[in-house]
């Protein structure tokens, strides 16, 4: 039985609200036509090294005196590397940079119909090896660190069981390694997929498909109540700049790459294969108590994308005695972008590095 | 009739309103970078659609006031001509007015912002009939039970049937078309009928008629081919086969996926008893609209983490895409026929470019090996498979 004072609102106070949120809709919306462009990207950069549609670039140092060892950020196949230099304030990289490292990116660019059979062993032995070899050949070092994001930390997971003689730190951040916790949607709705039948009809994956796919994790609160929220900070042009920010980078999706699609899918999603010691990439098995350097594992608690409990295992599978576990209070992508995540994830980087 | 001073919805700067359009500049819509909105002689200025508003909701609220508490039917927000109500009409004017002018980017930010800005007036409608229906706060106990029931009945009878009743709360659900829509739009490419021929008929009831259709078509499609085009008239009949499962898939999928509604109803009326119950009512049309979207995502977390769900998902997307693979075969087969070049043909090179770009980065890095091991000690580094800048 509903008690007659569930609700406490009057008509006219309903009224009020209603009037209100069309005059805040209405200047906001007026806010956001008069916009502009938007840029993104804010800290200045360099190319270091390109090959196919890959970039890498180098940030140029902020900080007086550089870190002998620098670290190579390894990004998801999935959207585009600028969500972690999205604006200055809102900076991952420019947080290191300040922090005194010095920082490389890889940029994987957008796959086209010629990309289709660019494969897992192009990426992590191909592109990803090349470029640890140009850093390493440009800092006249043997090893350098590792940093990478969502999917990119397990391709850093992955390069690092194969080439540990070249890593000599590895951080990984909201990095899926069980892909079967009870927890994880993505893993069970591609459980049933025929992933052969799907990349041999579509060829490259369409992004606007991967983006409906996570949207749909959360889609009353991503599709919906988000753009509510919004319109009471609109009236901002500089807040209303960060919001249009945001969504430029969810809905900029490169397709996938076919081959390292169907091999992504079908060996970390459908069969977990990481945790059980069954990967391979290029006929290399991938042994992750080989991962025997120092390792910086960060998740987030409130991830809907990867969840905590997915990343949380790594521990339990790498190889080194070196292990540290930080877990941020925030979201899949708070964790780069959040006022709350400036503070506390580049100095916590800057720390751990400084004291190996 | 209420009258008041809203623009009509299909309102355009320029388009039958002589005494303003004489004000309105040659190009209208910018002026150097900004937008002329904030002037107030503007024809586009938003004061007067601000006042517009007061005027429209004042003219509103003192109609419901009017009617009396117990018996007399709610009123409903006034329509326009065109039968739009206040929020359709809030839409309109701006899509028609700012959404034309704002930079390609800006646009799909613009209409999502304007989507849920409607989805939520809607619902405050559908409130203020709520409350209307409810009568005043003093109204009995008995008396809001029952009113509150069949507000929700209504509802959930509209979310099964379709029906327009639902309309308001349907539309902060506007996602659940999505999928479908992707789905009908990704068939329309590669059938042989525009879109997804058997989409409109209700998840419910539709069983029972398509059974039928798929079984005569089946019987029809198993008559063995013959003659010189037997082959071909062979894979026309696989296609058709491929489209009839493909059917019965999405068909599966939208009966799942229409549980949705009313389950969101049931949590969210479970979540308003909580509130009751816990003293802590709702307050604003604000909280009830966010109370809302808690009860849409426990209701879809539920029905999404499922076996069942998975199950229709992957069925869906391999039956579409074994319906696409035969299309697609049917057409190479026909260029290939003509001397054209096909999608297998492509894929061909393709896979041989992407080998030969292995060997050149192979080689190249080898080469870089070499050339560094010799000059290790005097001159920096070449390039190893790329070009280092």
């Amino acid at each position: 039985m509903l008690p007659p004072e569930t609700f406490r609102i009057t008509p006219d106070q309903a009224m009020r609200e209603m009037q209100d949120f069309g005059a805040r809709l209405t200047r906001g919306l007026q806010t956001l036509g008069d916009l502009g462009e938007i840029d993104v990207g804010a800290t200045a950069k360099d190319v270091v090294y390109r090959e196919g549609k890959m970039v890498l670039y180098r940030f140029r140092p902020l900080a007086r005196e550089l870190r002998r060892v620098p670290v190579m950020i390894t990004y998801a196949l999935v959207n585009r590397p600028y969500m972690i230099d999205l604006q200055e304030d809102r900076s991952l990289v420019r947080g290191m940079l300040k922090g005194g490292l010095d920082v490389y990116l890889i940029d994987w660019g957008y796959p086209d119909g010629g990309d289709r059979f660019l494969s897992l062993d192009d990426y992590i032995n191909g592109y990803m090896d090349r470029c640890v070899d140009v850093i390493r050949r440009r800092h006249a070092l043997d090893k350098i660190n590792l940093l990478g994001i969502c999917q990119g930390g397990t391709f850093s997971l992955c390069y690092a069981a194969l080439h540990p003689e070249k890593v000599r730190n590895l951080i990984t951040t909201v990095t899926p390694v069980d892909f079967h916790t009870p927890d994880n949607l993505l893993s069970r709705w591609v459980r049933h997929l025929d992933v052969d039948l799907l990349v041999d009809t579509l060829g490259n994956i369409p992004g606007e498909l991967l983006n409906w796919t996570y949207l749909s994790l959360k889609p009353f609160r991503l599709t919906g109540q988000k753009y509510l929220d919004m319109v009471d900070q609109l009236e901002s042009p500089a807040k209303a700049k960060s919001f249009v920010r945001m969504e430029k980078w969810i809905f900029d999706s490169p397709d996938q790459a076919g081959e390292a699609f169907r091999q992504f899918t079908k060996d970390f999603y459908q069969r977990n294969a990481l945790i059980k010691g069954e990967v391979s990439i290029g006929g290399h098995p991938v042994d992750l108590t080989r991962v025997a350097m120092p390792v910086l594992n960060i998740y987030a608690a409130d991830d809907h994308l990867v969840p905590p409990a997915a990343s949380r295992v790594l521990g339990d599978y790498v190889g080194t005695d070196d292990y540290t576990a930080l877990e941020f209070p925030g979201g899949h992508i708070g964790l780069y972008v959040s006022g709350k995540s400036q503070a506390t994830i580049p100095p916590a980087i800057c720390r751990w590095l400084s004291e190996r | 009739m209420l009258r008041c001073n809203i623009p009509p919805a299909n309102f355009s700067p320029g388009a039958g309103h002589a005494d303003r359009t004489a004000r309105a500049p040659a190009a209208p819509f910018h002026r150097g970078d900004r937008l002329v909105s904030d002037d107030s002689t503007s024809p586009f200025s938003t004061n007067p659609w601000l006042e517009a508003q007061r005027q429209y909701l004042d003219a509103w609220g003192a109609m419901w006031r009017a009617a009396a508490p117990s018996a007399a039917p709610a009123p409903t927000s006034p329509a326009d001509s065109a039968g739009q109500t206040w929020s359709d009409s809030v839409t309109a004017w701006w899509r028609s007015l700012i959404a034309p002018s704002a930079p390609p980017p800006m646009q799909t930010v613009l209409a999502a912002v304007l989507a849920q800005g409607q989805a939520y007036l809607q619902m405050g409608e559908t409130f203020m009939r709520l409350l209307q229906r409810m009568g005043r706060p003093e109204a009995a106990a008995e008396r809001w039970q029952e009113q509150v029931a069949a507000y929700f009945g209504d509802l959930k009878a509209g979310f099964s049937n379709g029906s327009h009743g639902a309309a308001p709360l349907r539309s902060l659900m506007a996602f659940w078309e999505l999928p479908l829509d992707t789905w009908r739009r990704t068939v329309s490419s590669s059938a042989a009928t525009p879109g997804d021929f058997l989409a409109g008929l209700k998840p419910q009831g539709a069983s029972d008629f398509t059974d039928d259709l798929h079984e005569r078509l089946g019987r029809f499609l198993s008559v063995p081919a013959l003659g010189y085009t037997r082959e071909w008239q062979e894979r026309g009949q696989q296609l058709l086969r491929l489209g009839l499962e493909y059917q019965r898939a999405f068909q599966d999928y939208a009966e799942v996926v229409s549980k949705l509604g009313v389950d969101a109803i049931d949590v969210f009326q479970r979540r308003l008893v909580e509130r009751g119950d816990a003293g802590t009512p709702i307050t604003t049309l604000r909280e009830a609209f966010d109370l809302w979207v808690d009860a849409g995502e426990e209701a879809y977390a539920k029905l999404v983490s499922t076996d069942e769900y998975a199950e229709v998902y992957g069925t869906l997307v391999n039956r579409l895409m074994a319906l696409k693979q035969q299309g697609r075969r049917m057409v190479d087969e026909a260029a290939g026929g003509f001397g054209l070049p096909t999608a297998r043909d492509l894929s061909a090179v393709q896979r041989r470019q992407q080998e030969l770009n292995r060997e050149v980065a192979a080689l190249r890095q080898e080469l870089a090996a070499l050339r560094t091991r010799r000059t290790w000690s005097q001159t920096p580094a070449p390039s190893a498979g790329g070009a280092e800048e």
